[in-house]
């Protein structure tokens, strides 16, 4: 069903036209979301882009891809789902989350069959973010203001890495090994993946930071955008500690995804979806989504579409054609 | 219909009373309302606004020691006292996706388990699950954790709103009544925080709504709910079984503080005598001494015809033009290198000043030619009103202090927690200041903008507690003005009475003065609001409401303290000593010795009180503690002084280097042979307005001796004279 539909003309000599059609799906099939749905906090499309995994208190529900029917859900080992990753060869899922103020961990799901294989435990606060460093490896970003590097297959704590004073919100990793995190110490740290020594820190937003997401471009200096309570989005080059450029919002981003190489589309706590020229610094379009906060977004591995989540356990499919 | 019932039932017995000629209870008085505080109690959706985040404020979460301040606690930011729930909401249910809210189990979120302490929490225990606080946090929960705010708070009254006690010890219990936009009436005392102004004086449970006294005097208990804020008066008397003695007095002044006596039954110090009076009401008046030589005042008395003659006086309009040019912060200025404020812009400011008091202007058109003045401040005065700030929330922050006697200061970063004020109001009036440049040329600038903190954007104008302006309006001043002017503004009188009451009795009714705010009530509230409303009635006439207090029997009421009365601080049961101002110290010290004092370049003889620039430098003004004007003028002198004052008088030049000096009144005196103790009885009445008294005469004639030398004589001289100008009664208006 098409709830929204939107077109207007890209400030650009070449005359592009962007269409939004957005798509409204929920996890109870187009109804009004019961008033006791609780939010979702990430999703994720599976690597072969058949189906979208959401994660919420409910623990996981894995939907048909595009028609966005219930699957099979999944409960975990914590009642605080906050997040959610695939392994590089697909064949696992890390699910972070915990108890809130009391314990964080990882839970390992095998993939597709969505069958739980392993908790990893040790953290004093939720985890809210996961990043695979190979297949064996993972690192657990937590509230309690550590990461966690673990070896998967002997459930060992491999390092940590410390120097956030405030909790992470995310991490991500560069094509070179290092890691860059975020926290809600409103600081962009840089660390060494090898040894978790912390290389630099970035100090520009002005509060704390929600999301960060690497550019997927492959030749030259890694890009990444974070995005934060002060209403900015940033790019950044971590690996020289240098602020490329900003772009304010009229509201604040909560998530943030790259579609290619130029253009970013950021979910926002106005629930819209504002889609965003990574070179130029400006809003390209402004969609409104859903009702609520969206928390989380997603770009479709083949097919240019996007998906936001959040509150009510809201989710929407926003397709986009683009016309020469 | 439980409500109508309830109305009804009220009604009912306001009728059979009536009738029978029984004292009738008001409606704020409730004892019929239906409680229906716990609506976890009831099928109702939890209200966000209207019963969650009061219950907050009440267990103390939003408190600025709590969540509340501002960084919050924890990485747990709540407005202060839920001044903003829209933002409340956010945090609680949406912030960090959510995490501290599970709708899947309730008890399983952590703005749960925390106050129950189910997890640690740095502010411990504040609710046991299963009570009602608990029930009403899950309720809400389980109802999916919704902003709902079915209607808006109208305003708040408690019973009862004033308790006078039989006696120390006396306990009684308080009531909450909210009033809603929809018409809906409920008993909110379990949602309402009530805190005690003075926690030695008045025990609060806060559990049981009750309140117990544990000295005598005149307590303020405050009751919290939602956003509003009402003070509850609490009287205990004294031990004192005197009677008052009877006052034949019509004063409304006289009355209102009477009735105060008698409840707290203090007894009232006697009616100073005639030249006492008349130095207390020339120094208030002119901030001079009387002089001691006119026949015609000592011998023909009447205290309403000497204050109608001082207030007739130039030497009125120099003093009050003094302490007005104080309040407005009047002086030459000079920051980093720029002129802000002109010698020429503070003359003209002060020059001005000084016409509108001379030609009886109304206070409120003085008040309305300032705050719209535009154009060059060297040469049109009320111009320099806004340069003597940096900013245009430096200048909310100075109009509202000087204008209302309200301190909006902390609306600034957030809702004020002790008033009313929001950002709102704070940044919608410093939208209409940041429309005028601030330079020596006052004009309006349509480019000008205030940020908002809140939002990022421009502002918009907004009347203080008021409206928006329209979105084309330009310059807002002109409404501000109008709204701040009106008959029935609620602060605009009310602040300039209050000052000249302090200025003739010592002490504000509301204290600070500037100052003005729910939880910081009037010891006579009553007699506030007539002494506003009867100076609108006079047309904002300065002179008519320093006449109506001067005249009172409560201001000539002696200072000195009768058994009693000893530690009455705030009820006027005695007169309060005043320590006089800088200025008016340094001339009476001058007009004492016959020997003018010098400041800056201005002309020998130029009185301290007539300087019309702050500015002008003076080491003696400095030292008696002149205030600098760069902040409020309003923390006053003690009676007796900071000690590098004292120092000063005791051994600096300012007395020591006069005394004997060449063309003063004492090398006049002696030089034309005046007997010396002729020359003590002239500086006795000069200084303290009346002559020695009988063991002072004893005192003085064992130094006195006629045989000493004339070296000698004026030794013993100056050293007497430098006694009578150090003395406390010399440097006090008592």
């Amino acid at each position: 069903m098409i709830k929204y539909f939107s077109w207007l003309r890209c400030p650009t000599t070449f005359c592009i036209f962007s269409m939004f059609a957005v798509l409204a799906t929920s996890t109870v099939a187009n109804q009004p979301a019961p008033i006791t749905n609780p939010p979702i906090t990430d999703i994720a499309f599976a690597p072969d882009g058949q189906s979208l995994v959401c994660c919420s208190q409910r623990g996981l529900q894995v939907f048909s891809w595009p028609e966005l029917k219930l699957q099979r859900s999944a409960k975990t080992a914590f009642p605080n789902v906050q997040c959610l990753e695939f392994s590089p060869a697909g064949n696992r899922l890390a699910v972070g989350g915990g108890e809130p103020s009391q314990r964080g961990a990882v839970e390992i799901f095998s993939w597709p069959d969505c069958q739980s294989q392993m908790e990893l435990s040790g953290h004093d606060d939720s985890v809210v973010s996961v990043v695979w460093r190979g297949d064996n490896y993972l690192v657990a970003a937590s509230l309690d203001r550590l990461l966690t590097e673990w070896n998967v297959e002997t459930k060992t704590k491999i390092k940590t890495y410390q120097g956030h004073s405030r909790g992470v919100s995310s991490a991500c990793l560069l094509p070179n090994g290092e890691m860059v995190t975020t926290g809600h110490d409103q600081s962009v740290r840089v660390w060494d993946g090898d040894s978790g020594e912390l290389l630099r820190s970035l100090n520009q937003h002005s509060r704390p930071i929600n999301a960060i997401a690497v550019c997927p471009k492959s030749a030259g200096q890694p890009i990444v955008a974070t995005a934060a309570g002060d209403r900015t989005i940033r790019f950044w080059q971590p690996i020289i500690g240098r602020m490329v450029r900003y772009i304010r919002l009229e509201s604040e981003p909560l998530d943030i995804a790259w579609i290619g190489e130029t253009q970013i589309v950021a979910s926002c706590a106005d629930g819209q979806a504002r889609v965003i020229d990574a070179e130029k610094v400006e809003v390209l379009e402004t969609i409104p989504v859903i009702k609520g906060w969206a928390y989380t977004v997603a770009s479709h591995p083949q097919d240019g579409t996007w998906v936001l989540a959040g509150s009510d356990g809201q989710i929407r499919r926003v397709k986009r054609t683009r016309t020469e | 219909m439980k409500i109508i019932l309830a109305y009804c039932g009220v009604a009912a017995i306001y009728c059979i009373a009536l009738v029978a000629g029984l004292p009738v209870a008001t409606l704020t008085q409730v004892e019929n309302i239906e409680t229906n505080a716990a609506p976890h109690r009831t099928g109702e959706a939890v209200d966000f606004k209207n019963d969650l985040l009061p219950m907050f404020t009440k267990l103390g979460c939003n408190a600025g020691k709590c969540h509340g301040s501002a960084i919050g606690r924890g990485d747990f930011k709540l407005s202060l006292y839920g001044g903003t729930p829209g933002t409340d909401y956010d945090e609680i249910v949406r912030k960090l996706r959510g995490r501290r809210i599970n709708l899947t189990d309730p008890e399983s979120s952590l703005i749960f388990m925390k106050p129950a302490e189910w997890v640690e929490h740095g502010g411990g225990t504040i609710f046991d699950a299963g009570d009602d606080h608990a029930e009403l946090l899950l309720k809400w929960i389980d109802q999916g954790a919704r902003y709902i705010a079915n209607r808006r708070l109208t305003h708040v009254s408690v019973s009862p709103e004033r308790f006078v006690a039989t006696e120390v010890g006396d306990e009684t219990a308080l009531k909450v009544v909210a009033h809603y936009d929809d018409g809906l009436i409920r008993d909110v005392t379990s949602l309402t925080q009530f805190v005690a102004d003075d926690s030695s004086a008045v025990t609060v449970n806060n559990d049981a709504a009750t309140v117990k006294t544990n000295r005598s005097g005149r307590h303020i208990v405050i009751a919290r709910y939602s956003t509003e804020v009402v003070p509850i008066e609490l009287v205990v008397p004294t031990e004192n079984v005197t009677e008052l003695p009877a006052d034949s007095s019509n004063s409304f002044i006289d009355k209102a503080i009477r009735d105060a006596l008698v409840d707290l039954r203090l007894p009232v110090s006697p009616q100073v005598d005639d030249s006492t009076f008349i130095r207390r009401i020339t120094l208030d008046l002119t901030g001079r001494l009387p002089d001691h030589s006119d026949e015609e005042i000592n011998s023909h008395f009447d205290r309403h015809t000497v204050v109608d003659n001082l207030l007739a006086s130039d030497e009125f309009v120099d003093f009050y033009a003094l302490k007005f040019a104080q309040l407005l912060r009047i002086q030459s200025r000079v920051d980093k290198n720029s002129v802000l404020t002109t010698p020429q812009a503070a003359y003209a400011f002060h020059d001005w000043l000084a016409q509108q008091l001379r030609n009886g202007v109304g206070y409120d058109q003085i008040a309305r030619e300032i705050i719209t003045a535009s154009g060059d401040s060297s040469e049109y005065g009320p111009a320099t009103f806004f340069t003597v700030v940096e900013d245009a929330r430096l200048q909310t922050e100075f109009t509202t202090e000087v204008f209302m006697g309200s301190r909006m200061k902390c609306a600034n970063c957030h809702n004020h927690p002790l008033d009313k004020w929001t950002q709102d109001d704070f940044h919608g009036l410093t939208a209409m200041f940041s429309k005028l440049t601030r330079s020596q040329v006052i004009r309006f600038n349509p480019l000008g903008k205030n940020i908002h903190p809140n939002t990022g954007q421009a502002a918009l104008m907004k009347l203080p507690g008021g409206e928006f302006l329209p979105i084309e309006t330009k310059d807002g001043r002109g409404v501000f003005a109008d709204w701040l002017t009106a008959r029935d503004n609620p602060y605009f009188a009310k602040a300039i009475v209050n000052r000249l009451w302090k200025s003739l009795m010592g002490r504000g009714l509301v204290e600070p003065v500037d100052d003005f705010r729910s939880t910081n009530p009037a010891t006579h509230p009553a007699l506030l609001n007539q002494l506003a409303e009867d100076f609108i009635e006079h047309d904002y006439d300065i002179r008519h409401t320093l006449r109506v207090i001067a005249v009172s029997t409560t201001y000539a009421r002696s200072s000195i303290p009768i058994a009693g009365n000893e530690a009455d601080t705030r009820f006027y049961s005695h007169g309060v000593q005043k320590a006089l101002g800088p200025e008016v110290l340094a001339d009476a010290i001058s007009d004492v010795l016959g020997v003018a004092g010098q400041y800056g370049k201005e002309a020998p003889g130029t009185r301290a009180v007539e300087l019309r620039d702050g500015a002008i430098s003076s080491n003696s003004l400095d030292i008696l503690g002149r205030c600098d004007r760069t902040n409020s003028c309003e923390g006053a002198p003690s009676p007796t002084g900071p000690l590098a004052q004292k120092l000063h008088l005791f051994n600096g030049a300012l007395l020591n280097g006069r005394i004997g000096a060449a063309g003063g009144h004492l090398d006049q005196w002696i030089k034309s042979n005046k007997p010396p103790f002729e020359i003590v009885t002239e500086f006795y009445r000069a200084a303290l307005n009346r002559p020695p008294n009988q063991d002072e005469i004893k005192f003085l004639s064992q130094w006195i001796d006629e045989t000493k030398t004339s070296a000698e004589q004026q030794e013993v001289l100056e050293d007497m004279v430098w006694s009578i100008l150090t003395c406390r009664e010399f440097v006090t208006n008592h």
